[in-house]
């Protein structure tokens, strides 16, 4: 069963075990926002997680993204440790122009990949939602895993991910 | 509705503590199908239900097909258990599909082992979301998660390592 803690009788109800029990729920307080222009990308600043060596998690996002430009990519992966296998998997609008025309009217996108690689998903130029899910087995290397987004290349103005977004983590192993 | 209902006096027991978890079930390698139509179960993605219970299931799936084989999927469950699938993945209308990035959706429902849902397929991983309410008879059992080629074509259909079944029981 992939649960963890495994539970088994005679266990001490430990501090650690209780809190690695309940899933870890992070919610943004704070706008963060970056000028369009610098692609190198932003590690977002709240959302993000310490995983452990040898752990395994699920993490579940409820992403808002706020590009002043509207019809443009914005794109999304994470930042990882080293010896991290991923899977992650992106549900928003379709990274294609002519078919987004709103966030109330589009075609989508659902792709799947690993975790490190960008996943372009498009904006309206209000708050655009986009759920993520990704499972991700640490290495030898505990570390953060954080979020990561840019622009599109050649974009401009300020893309903003918003208060209320939010992260679930659960550890299964 | 938390499960266990926990009251005071009740002994704390690891079997209580393991049914309040959150089961993730996360493949660890890729399951293949070639040239076949005919539903066929997970090798990875299953869980044990116990008799009487409630559950929520979500089954988070990629798959690298192809246009013409394309995929679809089904819930094998315990005999008597109820509920109803609800999914969401690239359409199954062929000339509405462009790729895993631009496509259109599907947002179907099915009655356990009552209808198949088919999906798109390409060679780039596109996922799909199913998602169900589960409530067991007095017949406990395993439900599978069951899928194959929409068409049966000589490709390979493969359902992608990282996929998973979240499962929270609540009665």
């Amino acid at each position: 069963m992939a649960v963890y803690p495994a539970w088994a009788t005679g266990d001490i109800f430990s501090a650690s075990f209780l809190r690695d029990s309940a899933p870890q729920i992070i919610m943004t307080t704070t706008a963060q926002s970056l000028d369009a222009l610098d692609l190198s990308g932003a590690l977002d600043k709240e959302l993000f997680f310490y995983a452990q060596a040898g752990a395994q998690y699920l993490v579940e996002t409820y992403l808002l993204f706020n590009l002043v430009t509207t019809d443009v990519a914005i794109f999304v992966q994470w930042h990882l440790p080293t010896g991290v296998t991923a899977l992650m998997q992106n549900l928003g609008p379709t990274v294609t122009q002519a078919n987004m025309v709103s966030r109330t009217d589009t075609r989508v996108s659902l792709q799947a990949g690993p975790g490190a690689s960008a996943h372009a998903l498009n904006n309206d130029g209000l708050d655009t939602a986009v759920w993520g899910h990704a499972i991700f087995t640490m290495g030898a290397a505990p570390g953060n895993i954080t979020l990561v987004w840019k622009p599109q290349t050649g974009v401009t103005g300020t893309i903003t991910r918003d208060v209320g977004s939010v992260m679930v983590v659960t550890r299964f192993a | 509705m938390p499960f266990p209902d926990w009251r005071a006096g009740a002994k704390v027991t690891p079997t209580k503590l393991t049914q309040m978890q959150v089961q993730v079930i996360r493949s660890n390698a890729t399951q293949t199908v070639n040239n076949s139509a005919v539903i066929t179960n997970d090798s990875e993605l299953f869980v044990s239900l116990a008799a009487n219970a409630q559950y929520i299931v979500e089954v988070h799936a990629a798959f690298v097909s192809n246009t013409t084989a394309d995929f679809k999927t089904d819930w094998v469950v315990p005999a008597g258990t109820t509920g109803t699938r609800l999914c969401v993945g690239a359409t199954n209308t062929g000339t509405s599909y462009t790729s895993a990035s631009d496509t259109r959706a599907r947002f179907p429902s099915s009655v356990f082992s009552t209808f198949v849902i088919s999906y798109s397929g390409d060679t780039t991983p596109n996922f799909i979301k199913e998602y169900a309410y589960v409530t067991t008879s007095s017949t406990a059992g395993t439900l599978f998660f069951g899928w194959a080629q929409s068409t049966a074509t000589a490709v390979n259909t493969v359902r992608q390592i990282g996929s998973y079944m979240k499962v929270q029981r609540f009665s």
